[in-house]
């Protein structure tokens, strides 16, 4: 080191040991945040935590003597009982096959979408917004209209001569599934879209350009690219549908009890309320699983590259 | 009196220097221009000023007040955003009386003002638009008047003409200096044209990696540059890396790099054999010569490895031996037919024409710091980097104007 | 260049966007039957449904209900969701991450569970029936939804506005009303519009915390469903319909609807 030879400026390691400040903290964001996060955190966190404390307390039905769990009774309840084991099952089949129907529906009319001239885009946006705009209720009684036995879908299969009798098409796993699918549909729709139309056209081209079919171009350019699309839309799909109350409530007429009916009868009808509070805890937990499942699979299939 | 001066201020961003000790003073009226590559710091550095970024360490004065404290609202300075930040749900006239506003102008004397500052900047009668209304050139024109209306201490210009197409900037820029010029404006532009910087300014900081390498007027910057990294940035530098082989009178005999041939060059204090030097001369300093012609008497020699035409130039690539090239630029029509490719040609330059950078060998040339703290290099031929300054001359501390323009200067030694 | 697939592909497009459609036109076409039935086709042509739709009493006290409850969450989401989406878009402070996990977590709760849990809160704390527990839950479930559109405004805005209004002298505060404010309105408009539908189409959480007199009309629709099933019902949801479409196309005027993408 040069001693004291040098004047002027201190070496350049004397800088680190400035200050490495940003902009000097202020109250102003917490102040601004305050209403919310009263809300948010204190409300809405304590009816969270609240809600574990009741799922924790024994039920109407009362854990049998001499168990050794004392504080989990409404949970082992639930996961002792086929039945109720049984319709989480059917859940989340019908959550998976709602996800894959959407995306299998979802994305030509996605690539349609990103690809259409903006007139043409307008209207297939009106199109696919207001129903996801409207009521689920008015929704589902749009299909019960359409699915009944006197319905226009029945009428049309009898007189075309494809059945003799009305085909059962609602009140069972059928309706719900449509029903649902036309529910969460929209969502899958704009995800994909805006993943797809900010893809280059040029990739695309480069891709016909370079002799792979359509199909092939779909296949290896369009499909990679637009799967994290697909996956945050399933991702939104799969867990509104398992958490969804109104369009099975309605369009199962009780034959479909998906968990979400349950947890509705339990409080509603059998005003068990500790028993209630864990099953809402179990379906959180599933949709939580859902979410993380999903995202999992999406950062697998980048971490793998393009699927060959 | 400095309309700004800024006393060693340092700014971190987390790990990221964003500038590193600088300091410099500007004088009232000044037109001062930050110079550099992106990331170097300058546009930190205009925020500073602004008030938008405290100083890490340092201070800021303007008009002799420490305004490190003062909040971006109190300090009546006037700055042109990048892309202009022209107010898109207010009027032309409105966005260049919102200042005004602020400062609490009574309405006759803000009309007054606002039409005043747009006739200033030839847009009478657009008052009443919207600013995508305007073409990118009227918007600068709004910006800049926004920015003069409230009679600012000081001006700032962060890179203002970026934007704008090539025939349009030129005209900017004469209409923005010929403004600064009318009103006084202390005023400091950002840019990382250097062709904008060295036309535009009475003086140039160049800067890189947060820091000042040098400040001096065009001129200076241009032809004494005082690191390896100003010589690169500013213009097209040629370089020529050699050993000093012998010493004859006031000339130093310098063998260059890569060929046998030799140059001479003028002597330096500590030039003894053995010395390695490295000099910097402007590709229209180098002179050619057709081989063998009539007055070949050209002390280097090379071969045109390529030709570019530019118009009212050429450009030419000479190889004088392996590792060793100069760029020539050439009038076009002076050399006759010019020259082809494969052609030999006499290299020639004039002594007074040669630029000897810092002593550093050329693997260090980047890193300017790498010096400072390394004794082993004589004092003569550290005339580089910033963080020398002040090591000849007793010092140059703040405040002291030895140079013309008024400002503090942080370059140390004159070049050879 | 037309080729099958392509062709195949914009048929399998149209064709779900009859799908999409299906159910609000049949609903539309009944609402307009002469007959005491819902049919589709509808027989006949009547009005008489949509008399009796704005005649019925539980229609009229829901929609009254479901209205108010509506627009106040809006404008309280509009307030704080102002404040929170600056904060978390213009600010640095310690524990941003947790906060904007906050800010959003009641939309990855499912709505049931948030109002079980309201409910549990309510009973716990004794709180009586009365439209504020109600406009408090939907509260919860809106702010998101405004601070979203919110942030994403503010993040398109160019800060350099903010610190050009700075610079020119203004105060923060200034700033905020003369530069920020005026130009994320449109923004701030549509996340209300969205906050309103999603708690005037609410029943899951309405239907725990409502009790019996304050009836949403979500509820009011699903039990007149169950017992009766005469086409006012189809009346009423084409009226409903048209609100929606209307507020549809202010979203599109105010924020485009392509950008509509960022809900759920």
């Amino acid at each position: 080191m040069v001693d004291g030879t040098v004047a002027g400026d201190p070496p350049a390691s004397a800088g680190t040991s400035g200050e490495r400040e940003t902009t000097a903290p202020t109250a102003i964001p917490y102040l601004l945040l305050a209403p919310s996060l009263l809300l948010l955190g204190l409300l809405f966190g304590t009816a969270l935590v609240l809600l574990l404390a009741l799922s924790l307390s024994p039920g109407a039905i009362p854990v049998q003597p001499g168990s050794s769990v004392r504080f989990l009774g409404n949970y082992v309840r639930f996961l002792a009982d086929t039945y109720y084991l049984g319709q989480l099952a059917v859940t989340l089949e019908i959550g998976l096959l709602v996800t894959a129907a959407c995306a299998l529906l979802g994305y030509p009319v996605a690539y349609s979408l990103a690809k259409a001239p903006p007139g043409r885009r307008r209207l297939m946006m009106a199109i696919i917004v207001t129903p996801l705009l409207t009521d689920p209720i008015i929704r589902a009684y749009g299909w019960v209209v359409i699915l009944g036995n006197e319905g226009p879908l029945n009428r049309l299969l009898l007189r075309t001569g494809l059945v003799d009798a009305p085909v059962k098409l609602m009140y069972n796993w059928l309706g719900v599934v449509i029903g649902l699918v036309h529910f969460l549909l929209p969502f899958m729709i704009l995800s994909i879209a805006s993943v797809l139309q900010k893809l280059d056209v040029a990739l695309e081209e480069a891709s016909l350009n370079l002799g792979h079919t359509r199909f092939g171009t779909f296949r290896r350019v369009l499909l990679p690219l637009s799967l994290p699309g697909v996956m945050a839309g399933s991702t939104i799909v799969f867990t509104l549908c398992i958490s969804a109350f109104v369009t099975p409530q309605i369009l199962g007429g009780g034959a479909i009890q998906m968990l979400p009916n349950l947890i509705y009868q339990q409080i509603v009808e059998l005003y068990d309320l500790n028993f209630g509070s864990a099953m809402a805890l179990i379906l959180l937990v599933v949709a939580m699983g859902g979410l993380l499942g999903f995202q999992a699979i999406a950062r697998r299939l980048w971490a793998e590259g393009q699927p060959s | 009196m400095y309309d700004v001066r800024l006393d060693g201020v340092s700014k971190a961003f987390g790990e990221v220097e964003a500038v590193r000790n600088v300091s410099l003073a500007v004088d009232a009226g000044n037109f001062l221009s930050l110079l550099g590559p992106s990331g170097c710091g300058k546009t930190t550095l205009l925020r500073m000023l602004a008030g938008f970024v405290r100083p890490g360490r340092g201070e800021v004065y303007i008009r002799n007040q420490m305004v490190n404290d003062v909040p971006p609202f109190r300090r009546n300075v006037g700055m042109v955003f990048q892309n202009y930040a022209l107010f898109p749900h207010l009027t032309v006239a409105e966005n260049v009386g919102y200042g005004l506003v602020a400062r609490k102008i009574s309405r006759p004397e803000r009309e007054r003002r606002v039409e005043e500052a747009l006739s200033l900047v030839h847009l009478t009668n657009f008052d009443g638009r919207y600013p995508r209304q305007l073409s990118g050139g009227q918007q600068q024109r709004v910006a800049l008047a926004r920015a003069i209306v409230i009679r600012p201490a000081v001006l700032l210009l962060d890179e203002p003409l970026g934007s704008l197409d090539r025939k349009l900037r030129e005209r900017m820029q004469v209409e923005v200096r010929q403004l600064q010029r009318t009103l006084g404006i202390t005023t400091i532009f950002v840019t990382h044209d250097q062709e904008e910087a060295l036309s535009m300014s009475d003086l140039v900081g160049v800067m890189n990696g947060g820091r000042l390498e040098q400040l001096g007027t065009p001129a200076e910057i241009y032809e004494r540059p005082a690191t390896t990294f100003v010589a690169d940035f500013v213009g097209t530098s040629n370089r020529l890396d050699g050993t000093v082989v012998g010493l004859d009178g006031e000339e130093s005999l310098v063998q260059v790099a890569g060929t046998r041939q030799h140059l001479r060059i003028p002597q330096r204090t500590g030039d003894a054999p053995g010395v390695p030097v490295s000099i910097m001369v402007r590709p229209e300093y180098v002179e050619l010569t057709a081989r063998g012609g009539p007055g070949d008497d050209a002390p280097l020699f090379g071969e045109v490895r390529f030709s570019a035409y530019l118009g009212a130039s050429v450009r030419y690539e000479v190889e004088l031996g392996e590792g060793a090239s100069l760029v020539s630029l050439r009038p076009r029509g002076i050399d006759g037919g010019g020259y082809a490719r494969g052609d030999r040609v006499g290299v020639r330059i004039a002594p007074e024409c040669f630029y000897r950078l810092a002593g550093e060998p050329r693997n260090r040339a980047g890193a300017a710091a790498g010096v400072e703290s390394d004794g082993a290099i004589p004092d003569s031929f550290a005339n580089g980097p910033v963080g020398e300054a002040g090591s000849d001359e007793g010092g140059s501390g703040v405040g002291e104007s030895r140079r013309s323009g008024g400002l503090v200067p942080r370059i140390g030694d004159e070049p050879a | 260049m037309r080729t099958g697939s392509l062709r195949l592909g914009s048929i399998a497009t149209w064709a779900v966007l009859v799908f999409l459609l299906a159910p609000l036109v049949v609903i539309v076409a009944a609402s307009v039957g002469a007959g005491g039935y819902l049919t589709f086709p509808p027989q006949g042509f009547s009005l008489k449904w949509y008399a009796k739709a704005v005649t019925t009493e539980g229609f009229v006290r829901g929609f009254r209900v479901s209205f108010l409850v509506g627009l106040a969450a809006a404008a309280g989401a509009a307030v704080l969701g102002v404040g929170a989406a600056v904060a978390i878009t213009r600010h640095r402070f310690p524990g941003k991450a947790a906060v904007e996990g906050v800010l959003l977590a009641p939309l990855v709760v499912p709505h049931i569970v948030t109002g079980i849990a309201l409910l549990g809160l309510f009973t716990t704390l004794r709180a009586p029936y009365s439209l504020w527990r109600l406009i408090l839950a939907h509260l919860i479930i809106t702010v998101p939804y405004v601070v979203r559109t919110v942030a994403a405004g503010l993040h398109d805005q160019d800060p350099c506005l903010e610190e050009a209004s700075l610079n020119l002298g203004r105060t923060h505060l200034q700033t905020f009303l003369h530069v920020t404010l005026p130009l994320i309105l449109p923004c701030l408009l549509a996340g209300s519009i969205f906050a309103f539908i999603i708690s005037f189409e609410n029943y899951i959480i309405s239907v725990f915390l409502a009790g019996p007199s304050y009836a949403t009309l979500p509820m009011e629709l699903y039990g007149y469903m169950q017992y009766i099933t005469d086409p006012a019902l189809a009346a009423l949801s084409t009226m409903l319909l048209a609100i929606t479409v209307g507020l549809m196309l202010a979203l599109d005027r105010l924020f485009g609807i392509d950008r509509l993408t960022l809900f759920r």
